[in-house]
């Protein structure tokens, strides 16, 4: 192992050596040609970003006029997003649910991976893998009736317990409770999407070699430390992965799921900057606002990537660019 | 992060102290299959509230208060979605299509990416991480993307529905983070017997990439089965075309849209204030959702075979 | 190099350009997914080919016996078809931007689509908006410049305006037969654009509701009787039976009664947001405004007085525990089981909202159904619950600019708006859904009107269906049959509609000559400016006056929860005034100016 990778370092040295890039890049002509499918991305995902030109227009579809003889407007679509109060009210609120549900979510996929891992019996496990994955397939307009149903003051059955248990003395109308709604959405997405984003770590579990458990078990060594000692850190680049991604997600909170749970009582707290673009520009077609919005998101995104990227690398040398 | 973890599971080290292996094992089993049986019923319970709704009859169902069984038994729903839905067969074939050839396009594509993205030596690793990584951020906007597709001519095309997304980030670095985990020694040795790269992809990543090529496979049919809105907006003219989100969503539509009177106040004016009217109809909603989910539900139960413990190493060993 | 790799590089290059071209992939490693593949892409082609020869021995088929029928037709029906262009078979196709009603295609499969296709010797393939709004729809259709042969222009009617999406009319109603029995000189103008020119017929003719009435404030069957079935016409009476109800009865089937509630799910919070109060003043309704009849002043609804008065209405409902404590949490559907449950008292809304509850209701629980008054202020003289006879040009259908032959769609038009095509779209088919009296007129049995007044048998027969071809003027006559093309307006229909518990709850309002749940509201009278709702359609989207009075929407919907649930008089009052102070930071004033301008400029086509 160890005579092998120093070999590899060889050949990254050789890489170094004064070449030349192109050089280089004709020896490793293969990858090149494995890394093709980069095209996919150049002309499905990238080359439509011309439209971004549409935040600094006032944009109006039409094929009376060419896209150059739009009206430019310059930052203005900015200006007007950020002079708007709202605007900073719903980014707080993207930040705040962002900011939980990867919390809340990434711990709980994490924590049903593990211990669906420890199911011993096997067609308890494969049950309780199908099962909690169902929930992805149920649409937020159905999901949404049964968390209001679930959590109404008039019967719902979390109020039911609550009261059975003597913990509160009067029911709680919890869908109307500003401070709840950022837990709810959380929560609720954990729900929703913690089986389906288990089956990650469970695919890259199944590549751990199971003799390291084996003399784990000669060394006494229980449950719960075989779990830190091995389960975890054997998928720890899948963990970190996923961490990061989901960081660059911060402010895509999801907008069906905040616009159908939200109620006339919760706007202050539940007013994303996806239901507020939604709101102003997308309901009245101002198309530049929302790519301004957009633009916007990207950026954002991409500077948390590259902190938590940079972040990454400082922990233990490897990031993920 | 470990810290919390610890608090979550019952008893956690700490308490245990100097308990032996063995006993720990019952009771973390015990408490395993209480949790278990917990998240059973939390994420199976609303699935079986949506098919007893979706059994029940329609008018009755607006009372609401309907949870593990049907109140009206009644086959109606089903009825209007299957039988009076003329498209539903041959859409749900093109839902099946899309979803297996997305899948058979977007692994290999995937792989290779991701197999690249591994090699530590290879000078364009950098750029092209970015390049996918970014993708999952970054959109030119509803408007752009639909004249940029147009402008390719993958309007009234099958390809629209499996070209574009053939790569995502999101699949490419999962899987690049997988194939990063397999010994390096398996492939210098190759190699050093001088096999290509495409040989060592193929043949020696791809064998050992299984499990998370299938976990691949499931997220990409999954979302390509759940597809409908790149139908209506490149395909929704084109009959041949049409998948079975897309059919659903307009038995949704039919019956969400006014009814009755509400015709009438339209023309009168007086629903001039909400002039999108909504009825719901519960009981077709939840047939649709069971007559969707059912198959592609079906596609794990059948992937869990290739996650199967130690196949990596025994691979590498033999 | 070896010759190995060249060929391997080779093949990859290949293989990529298979996939981009063809759409699947060969797995290198596995022969049978690669065979699976091709099988799948050869069912595909194959399927799709089949269908194409159904279809195309179907479009066949359908000409053919359009050929032979028509030939015999023509001379059957001429005076329908006399002038105009050839009316050559046509396949057209015609974009209607509304969710369809039925999952069916009501051209070519119902009764009336396929006696139209033979009438007007089209085929016309309907497309409806699915999944997406309006004006999204619309958006996508402009940036590419492609268009349906037929728009409907819904809600982007100013969108398709912009854009040249479709073509002016002019020349056609002019020349060809029937628009002119549908449209008269004020309508024209009506629907006549900035340039001068028209570019779509509306099928927004004005009409009455003579069985149920739109909108009102409800209350339960069971309350009215307790109260000796009055009129409830006076607000302060219609709160205070409802807080009696709710004392009297605090539970019905072991759940609590619901006094009063609201919907509020963000699509449907006009009833609160402005839609419920300025009924109360006596207005009618102008979408956000208020116009002030005698100086046709609007004036944005949502700081008014009265809206005030609706909301500390509301504040004292649920401060006396009379209203529904979910009233701002709960969902559409969650609105509609309360109704359904009968334990609702009191609401106000508009009836096509809570057809559903209304209907689950009448099984579960009838003897509590709900009905509707026209509640009013007190010293408020005259109620406008049921408005204007108002004909809106805003909306319709029009020739797109794309349409390969304009004459043969616009021949397609006229003869649509024959009187033939209208008692088609209307009343069905004679002998099967109508017979014709010794008089002409036409009249339904007893049957007839059952299956009529079903909507999904209606519809199946594809009667009051395709809407949007009703272009002929509701409250008028049809010359030739003496009828009025909207059976729901005939004495008939009011007749056969009511249900027995409905008639024995009328029964007792009887001998004050009330035969209706219509007949207490005060008719509709003759329409003297453009409804403000229709204006509000009318501004550009992109106006900072339209987007304030949205913006005012949202705020409204935001604050009237906090005021409702004050608790003090003091506190509402605090809430209202700073309520008041963010609205008037937005240009509202510009909206009413504009809409004020726009309404009195509308005058001069209603006189």
């Amino acid at each position: 192992m160890i005579v092998h990778s120093t070999q590899a370092e060889a050949a990254i040295r050789g890489v170094g050596k004064p070449r030349g890039f192109w050089a280089t890049l004709w020896k490793q002509r293969q990858l090149v040609v494995l890394s093709l499918p980069v095209l996919f991305v150049l002309v499905f995902s990238y080359f439509p970003l011309w439209g971004w030109l549409i935040a600094f227009q006032n944009y109006r579809p039409s094929n009376k006029i060419g896209f150059f003889q739009q009206e430019w407007v310059g930052l203005r679509q900015f200006a007007e997003l950020f002079a708007d109060p709202k605007f900073f009210r719903a980014l707080r609120n993207s930040l705040g649910i962002g900011a939980l549900k990867i919390i809340c979510s990434y711990f709980f996929t994490l924590l049903l991976a593990v211990l669906v891992n420890e199911i011993r019996v096997s067609w308890f496990k494969r049950s309780v893998q199908t099962i909690s994955y169902l929930p992805h397939f149920v649409s937020w307009v159905v999901a949404a009736n049964l968390i209001f149903v679930s959590l109404s003051p008039e019967g719902g059955i979390l109020n039911e317990i609550l009261q059975r248990l003597g913990i509160t003395s009067s029911p709680i109308a919890f869908m109307g409770l500003p401070n709840a709604f950022w837990l709810i959405a959380a929560l609720s997405e954990v729900w929703k999407s913690a089986g389906y984003g288990a089956i990650v770590y469970l695919a890259v579990m199944t590549s751990i070699d199971p003799s390291l458990y084996e003399s784990a078990d000669m060394d006494g060594a229980g449950r719960i430390r075989k779990i830190f000692a091995i389960t975890l850190p054997s998928i720890t680049p899948t963990i970190k992965i996923m961490l990061v991604l989901s960081i660059g997600r911060l402010l895509s909170v999801g907008f069906e799921q905040i616009y159908i749970l939200m109620t006339p009582s919760t706007i202050d707290t539940a007013t994303t900057l996806e239901v507020y673009i939604y709101t102003f520009a997308m309901k009245l077609a101002l198309y530049s606002k929302g790519a301004a919005m957009s633009i916007f998101n990207s950026v954002v995104s991409v500077v948390l990537i590259v902190l938590s990227n940079t972040f990454a690398k400082l922990l233990d040398g490897e990031g993920i660019m | 992060m470990a810290s919390n973890a610890q608090a979550q599971i019952p008893g956690g080290r700490m308490a245990l102290g100097r308990i032996s292996a063995r006993a720990e094992n019952v009771i973390f089993d015990s408490v395993n299959v209480v949790l278990m049986l917990f998240v059973c019923i939390v994420t199976l319970y609303p699935f079986i509230n949506t098919v007893a709704v979706s059994f029940n009859d329609s008018t009755d169902a607006v009372r609401g208060g309907i949870y593990l069984w049907p109140r009206v038994f009644s086959l109606k729903s089903y009825e209007t979605i299957l039988i009076k839905t003329s498209a539903i067969p041959h859409s749900a074939m093109i839902s099946a299509l899309r979803a297996i050839s997305g899948t058979l396009i977007s692994i290999p594509l995937s792989m290779m990416l991701a197999y690249v993205m591994t090699r530590k030596d290879y000078v364009l690793r950098g750029l092209i991480t970015k390049l996918t990584l970014f993708t999952l951020y970054v959109s030119g906007g509803l408007i752009p993307t639909f004249l940029t597709f147009r402008s390719y001519g993958l309007m009234n095309s099958f390809l629209v529905y499996v070209l574009p997304p053939a790569i995502s980030g999101f699949n490419v670095l999962v899987m690049r983070s997988y194939i990063a985990g397999i010994p390096f020694e398996l492939t210098e040795s190759a190699k050093m017997d001088g096999a290509s790269e495409y040989r060592i992809l193929f043949t020696i990543i791809f064998p050992l990439a299984l499990p998370v090529i299938a976990t691949i496979s499931l997220f990409i049919s999954v979302n390509q089965w759940n597809q409908w809105f790149d139908t209506m907006l490149y395909c929704s003219s084109t009959r041949n075309l049409s998948t079975l989100q897309f059919e659903l969503k307009k038995v949704l539509d039919s019956a969400n849209s006014m009814s009755g009177d509400a015709v009438l106040a339209e023309a009168l004016g007086s629903s001039g204030d909400g002039s999108s009217g909504r009825v719901t109809t519960q009981t077709i909603r939840a047939a649709m959702t069971i007559i969707s989910v059912v198959p592609i539900a079906c596609v794990y139960p059948f992937l869990q075979k290739y996650f199967v413990k130690g196949l990596t190493i025994g691979a590498v060993k033999g | 190099m070896s010759l190995k790799r060249t060929t391997s590089l080779f093949l990859a290059v290949l293989l990529l350009i298979a996939v981009a071209v063809s759409g699947c992939t060969p797995a290198p490693t596995d022969t049978t997914t690669a065979a699976a593949t091709t099988a799948a892409a050869t069912t595909a082609a194959a399927t799709t080919a089949a269908e194409a020869a159904t279809t195309a021995a179907e479009a066949a088929t359908t000409a053919a016996a359009a050929t032979t029928t028509a030939a015999a037709a023509a001379e059957a029906a001429a005076p329908a078809a006399s002038g105009g262009f050839d009316r050559t078979p046509a396949s057209l196709k015609m974009l209607y931007l509304y969710n369809s009603a039925t999952t069916y295609d009501p051209w070519r499969d119902t009764a009336v689509g396929k006696a139209l296709a033979e009438l007007t010797k089209v085929d016309l393939e309907m497309e409806f908006l699915v999944g997406a709004d309006a004006r999204q729809k619309a958006s996508l259709l402009i940036a590419a410049g492609e268009y349906p042969d037929l728009l409907s222009t819904g809600e982007s009617s100013g969108d398709f305006y912009g854009a040249g999406a479709l073509i002016p009319l002019d020349s056609y109603l002019d020349t060809l037969p029937n628009f002119n029995d549908c449209y008269t000189d004020s309508y024209y103008k009506l629907m006549t654009q900035e340039d001068g020119h028209i570019y779509w017929i509306s099928y927004q003719h004005a009409t009455e509701n003579r069985v149920y009435p739109a909108a009102g404030y409800y209350l339960s069957m069971d309350a009215l009787k307790e109260n000796d079935y009055p009129v409830v016409t006076d607000f302060d009476e219609w709160q205070r039976i409802i807080i009696d109800y709710k004392k009297a009865h605090p539970d019905f089937n072991g759940q609590p009664t619901i006094g009063f509630t609201v919907p509020t799910e963000a699509v449907r919070a006009s009833a609160i947001e402005y839609g419920g109060s300025r009924f109360l003043a006596g207005y009618q309704n102008d979408g956000l405004t208020i116009v002030e009849p005698e100086t046709l002043e609007a004036k944005i609804i949502m700081n008014q007085d009265f809206q005030k008065e609706f909301v500390h209405m509301m504040f004292n409902f649920w401060n006396e525990g009379v209203a529904d404590p979910e009233m701002f949490m709960q969902t559409d559907d969650q609105y509609n089981a309360k109704i359904a449950s009968g334990r609702v008292v009191g609401l106000y809304d508009q009836r096509w909202a809570i057809v559903n509850g209304l209907a689950a209701l009448e099984t579960t629980a009838p003897e509590r159904m709900l009905l509707a008054f026209p509640v009013t202020f007190k010293g408020v003289e005259r109620e406008r619950y049921q408005g204007a006879r108002n004909f809106t040009g805003g909306q319709g259908i029009g020739i797109s600019s794309s349409a390969k032959d304009p004459d043969r769609v616009a021949q397609f038009l006229s003869d649509l708006c024959s009187e033939e095509a209208q008692i088609l779209l209307r009343w069905g088919i004679e002998g099967e859904d109508y017979s014709v009296a010794a008089d002409g007129t036409h009249e339904k049995s007893v049957e007839q009107w059952q299956s009529y007044s079903v909507q999904e048998t209606r519809h199946q027969r594809g009667i009051e269906l395709m809407t949007w071809f009703n272009l002929y003027p509701n409250l008028k006559e049809l010359p030739g049959c003496k009828t009025l093309p909207n059976p729901q307006l005939t004495q008939g229909y009011i007749e056969n509609v009511y249900k027995p518990f409905e008639l024995e709850f009328l029964s007792h309002y009887a001998d004050r000559g009330y035969t209706t749940f219509s007949s207490w509201f005060a008719p509709t009278y003759d329409a003297e400016y453009e409804v403000g709702w229709s204006i509000r359609q009318r501004i550009d989207p992109q106006n900072p006056a339209k987007i304030a009075g949205d913006t005012a929407l949202e705020i409204s919907l935001e604050y009237i929860p906090k005021m409702v649930q004050a608790g003090t008089e003091e506190k509402f009052e605090q809430l209202w005034q700073e309520f008041c102070g963010v609205l008037d930071t937005l240009p509202l004033k510009e909206y009413e100016v504009l809409a004020t301008q726009m309404i009195r400029d509308s005058t001069q086509f209603y006189k």
